[in-house]
């Protein structure tokens, strides 16, 4: 539950936001989130890696289909590539790096002051 | 081991981010560029219009209506409003080719393209249009009025600028990785250094020096001559001169050229283009009024050169089109007049040899005397290199272009250019009052101030007058001064004077009915002053005046098939005489086959026929062959005879030592000539046909309309058009009619037609990108939405209001 919810939060908030900020700052968005919802490594890089690429990747297939002028066969020419839906894959490829790794940053910030539960005789 | 995991994701991600930002050997940092929210993606979404605007800058509101070519009609209460309206606009259309446009007049290209461009900016430094563009400037802040013109254009162009973020960068600047500067109103009066460059550079001084010392006076002059045969010049053959020519320079008698070879000459204007214009008096029109068509042929790119617009205040309604970057109408047409304008060529450029005292080249030797120079540096940055440092040492004839640091090999070699082009002047002052002029008198009163470059103008009125002008500042030469590199020590090398506005070239409602220029001589030989150019056309000129000598009425339909006119004259005046000559004897059943469907050729260029292929392959190997001698030639730089004088040679003259095909140990004759080169066009036809088995001209000629980048998604190949160089349709490889257009002077409301090869929008992800191509290609036309009120027309599609705040 925790990493769909955390998924949500990502691409919502990656949606909201990446038309004011910088391109980069998905990674931002994925710490931050994974800061503050904390579990464990994976879980937190999958949710960083979906939650951005797949908004990445969803936004630019909606450009894409809903322009007219067929950009993408246009600009992979200019790429050694044929097929345009390449550059949207490559789109959340990025996207998804970039968050997933963002979000492993801000589990490992968090783990910084997370005491490991030791196994106590009084727990 | 916790922090060391921390510093390692942290790494990584910042890394990643870092790494996608960054533009690694050419290919545009990757995440910036494919982020849906930032990327190219988002330049699918720019052809969007909000419907109003606020701004600070308005002192009233303007309102726009679009058409539907999205050409803007701007409705603005003062000039100062209009001219803000058209520069934001014209920024959001072409901000990316207005830039290039300034980096290339201030030879900042290799900063944002490498070192690639470096040669070019090196170049267009020392030729100076970067100072032609400041002096442009400092003489318009003499004049408020117009001042306030470039102003607001500048204002306007930055306050598009000041919306954009990355996001609504246009692609180029994506693709190259940099970032849009803040406009400046230098910039804004960059047009006068570029179309100079463009129109006013081309000369073959030294080409022509070397060509003299190599080959004698007699046959550089059957070669290159000044004027042969039949010339049908722009000024009519009756026009008569009615003033006291001023005192005029004598050719001294004791000088002579300088003797002297040169091997790397500076990069020109390919010359003889094409463009036409011309005019059809009310005698000659089918409805009684004025028609006048202009067609400027030029580099086709895309975008495109022009940009069109609509301009209206209470005192000004002119539409047109201009270059980006420039406000007001360049050529167009207002309520009650209409002009358009073709290349003039003039001699403009002179070269001259300067010595220095010492290699320090603080002093240089005029007129026996020392005389001081001044040095200019400039530092041109290039992208991923150490910026090139580069001195050019100023004398008084103007910039030292050539010398050991540019294309000389010696320190000896130091030569000055004297441009024309230099100088101050006020076409700007003279292009506003024309977009304002009402009739003749103030039309004419406005060529007053233009400097240049040189233009064939040609004007008609609502009133019913016809008119050519070519004014202009034309320095008064000793015949043949100027036409190759002279002693810079000199001074009976220098021209003094100019001609007068009063003795300039021009006819006003001729006899004839009509008047029209393409490039031809301006003038014949009545006229008392030396007018000196390296090429001109022959034919083009002379088909539009057959056609509109032989034409008794003339209506708008008439002027559009006039100007898409394909008849090559070249080949109707050489090609009977070439098949006449040829051996028939010694052709095969094929090759026979061949010449039989050139006898029964109309000589016209059309887009389906295989002819004119047949012909262009054999005459280009004709002329190939004829000049091979040239191709021998390594230790200096020339130029080959112009197709008009290689027919014409070849036609008259029956032996002839170039006529020899030099990599044959047999001397040929003129019959051998073109019976060797039609063999050949015989075997190269195999070869395309292989390829391509249904080849048709427009194919084989190839008619490209490239991006300024060269980047194929963004160019338009294989255009379907006809013509060729010298056929009114002069729609060659790379060169074609940039603007096609037709008005009606009805003094009941004025009627336009027009078209380019592009679009409005510079944008290759707007669906409109290029829409006028394939009309352009077919030769059809739009009217273009004109008159005092189109608020109301269907063909406007969008409205948009720019309020005041």
């Amino acid at each position: 539950m925790k990493l769909i919810a955390r998924i949500l939060i990502i691409a919502t908030l990656t949606y909201i936001v990446s038309f004011y900020a910088p391109w980069w700052f998905g990674t931002f968005i994925s710490g931050l989130v994974a800061t503050i919802i904390y579990s464990s490594g994976i879980s937190a890089f999958i949710s960083g890696l979906l939650g951005v690429g797949i908004i990445w990747f969803g936004y630019a297939f909606y450009l894409d289909i809903s322009s007219e002028a067929y950009f993408s066969e246009k600009i992979i020419e200019l790429f050694p590539f044929e097929d345009p839906i390449v550059l949207i894959v490559l789109s959340g490829i990025i996207g998804g790096l970039i968050g997933g790794f963002g979000a492993l940053a801000g589990h490992t910030f968090r783990g910084l002051f997370v005491k490991k539960k030791s196994k106590s005789l009084y727990s | 081991m916790k922090t060391f995991r921390f510093v390692v994701a942290l790494i990584l991600a910042v890394g990643l981010s870092i790494v996608f930002n960054s533009s690694i050997s050419g290919i545009p940092p990757l995440g910036k560029f494919l982020s849906p929210f930032h990327g190219y993606l988002q330049n699918t979404k720019l052809y969007n219009y909000e419907a109003e605007l606020n701004f600070d800058e308005l002192e009233a509101d303007v309102k726009v209506y679009f058409d539907e070519l999205d050409i803007p009609h701007i409705y603005a209460s003062n000039s100062s409003d209009l001219h803000f309206v058209q520069g934001y606009l014209t920024a959001k259309d072409r901000l990316w080719q207005m830039d290039f446009y300034s980096r290339l007049i201030y030879g900042r290209l290799s900063e944002v393209l490498g070192n690639r461009t470096l040669k070019l900016d090196q170049m267009n430094r020392r030729i100076g249009l970067n100072r032609i563009t400041e002096t442009a400037y400092n003489e318009i802040k003499k004049d408020p009025e117009l001042l306030s013109v470039i102003q607001s254009y500048t204002r306007g162009v930055n306050a598009y600028i000041e919306t954009l973020s990355y996001a609504k960068l246009p692609i180029e600047f994506k693709l190259l990785n940099y970032n849009i500067e803040p406009w400046t109103e230098q910039k804004t009066c960059m047009v006068y250094a570029l179309l100079s460059s463009t129109l006013s550079r081309g000369e073959s001084d030294l080409e022509n020096t070397n060509a003299l010392s190599l080959f004698g006076k007699e046959t550089f002059d059957l070669l290159f001559p000044e004027r042969t045969g039949n010339i049908d010049p722009v000024i009519p053959k009756s026009e008569t001169w009615d003033f006291a020519p001023i005192k005029q320079p004598t050719r001294p008698e004791n000088i002579s050229f300088i003797n002297e070879s040169i091997k790397t000459i500076i990069n020109k204007p390919s010359s003889l283009i094409g463009s036409n214009n011309f005019v059809v008096s009310g005698q000659k029109s089918y409805t009684g009024n004025v028609l006048l068509a202009n067609e400027p042929d030029l580099e086709l790119t895309q975008p495109s050169i022009w940009h069109a617009a609509h301009l209206h205040t209470p005192e000004m309604n002119v539409m047109g089109v201009t270059v980006p970057g420039a406000p007001l109408i360049l050529i167009g047409f207002n309520d009650s007049i209409a002009w358009g304008v073709t290349n003039s060529p003039r001699d403009q450029v002179d070269w001259y040899k300067v010595q220095f005292r010492n290699s320090q080249r603080d002093e240089y030797f005029y007129n026996d005397q020392w005389f001081k120079t001044s040095k200019i540096i400039e530092e041109i940055s290039i992208k991923g290199e150490d910026p090139l440092i580069d001195t050019i040492v100023m004398v008084h004839h103007g910039p030292i272009v050539y010398d050991r640091n540019f294309l000389a090999k010696s320190g000896k070699t130091n030569y000055a250019m004297r441009w024309v082009a230099h100088l101050p002047n006020q076409s700007t002052k003279s292009l506003y009052n024309i977009n304002k002029a009402k009739n003749y008198e103030e039309f004419e009163d406005a060529l007053k101030y233009f400097g240049g470059p040189p233009q064939n103008i040609i004007f008609g009125s609502v009133q019913g007058d016809i008119a050519m002008n070519l004014p202009g500042k034309f320095p008064i030469k000793w015949p043949e001064q100027g036409k190759f590199l002279m002693d810079g020590s000199n001074p009976q090398m220098e021209p003094n004077n100019f001609i007068p506005f009063e003795h300039r070239l021009k006819s006003v409602n001729p006899t004839q009915g009509f008047l029209s220029s393409a490039n031809q001589h301006p003038v014949d030989s009545t006229y008392t002053y030396y007018t000196y150019a390296n090429k001109y056309e022959y034919y083009r000129n002379r088909r539009i005046n057959d056609r509109l000598n032989t034409l008794n009425i003339v209506n708008v339909n008439a002027m559009k098939r006039l100007q898409n006119d394909n008849f090559n004259y070249h080949a109707y005046e050489v090609l009977p005489f070439m098949l006449e000559q040829l051996d028939t004897l010694s052709l095969s059943f094929d090759q026979s086959a061949i010449a039989k469907e050139l006898k029964s050729w109309d000589y016209f260029n059309e887009v389906n026929l295989k002819s004119p292929i047949y012909f262009q392959i054999w005459w280009d190997l004709v002329y190939d062959q004829m000049w091979d001698e040239f191709d021998t030639i390594t230790n200096y730089e020339l130029t080959k005879p112009g197709t008009y004088e290689s027919a014409r040679i070849l036609t008259t003259l029956d032996s002839l030592k170039f006529y020899d095909i030099v990599s044959t140990q047999k001397t040929e004759s003129r019959k051998d000539l073109i019976t060797v080169a039609y063999e050949a066009m015989f075997d190269s036809l195999q070869v395309l046909t292989k390829s391509s088995e249904n080849l048709s001209w427009s194919q084989f000629k190839s008619t490209n309309i490239d991006h300024f980048l060269k980047l194929k998604p963004f160019s338009f190949k294989e255009v379907s058009v006809g013509g060729y160089k010298n056929i009114v349709n002069a729609a060659s490889q790379k060169h074609g009619p940039s603007w096609r257009m037709v008005v009606e002077l009805d003094p009941a409301g004025v009627k336009a037609w027009g078209v380019y090869p592009g679009s409005q929008t510079g944008n290759p992800a707007d669906p409109d990108y290029g829409q006028m191509v394939d009309n352009w290609a077919n030769g059809e036309y739009y009217q273009l939405l004109f008159g005092q009120d189109i608020a109301d027309s269907e063909k406007v599609v969008i409205e948009q209001k720019f309020n005041a705040k």
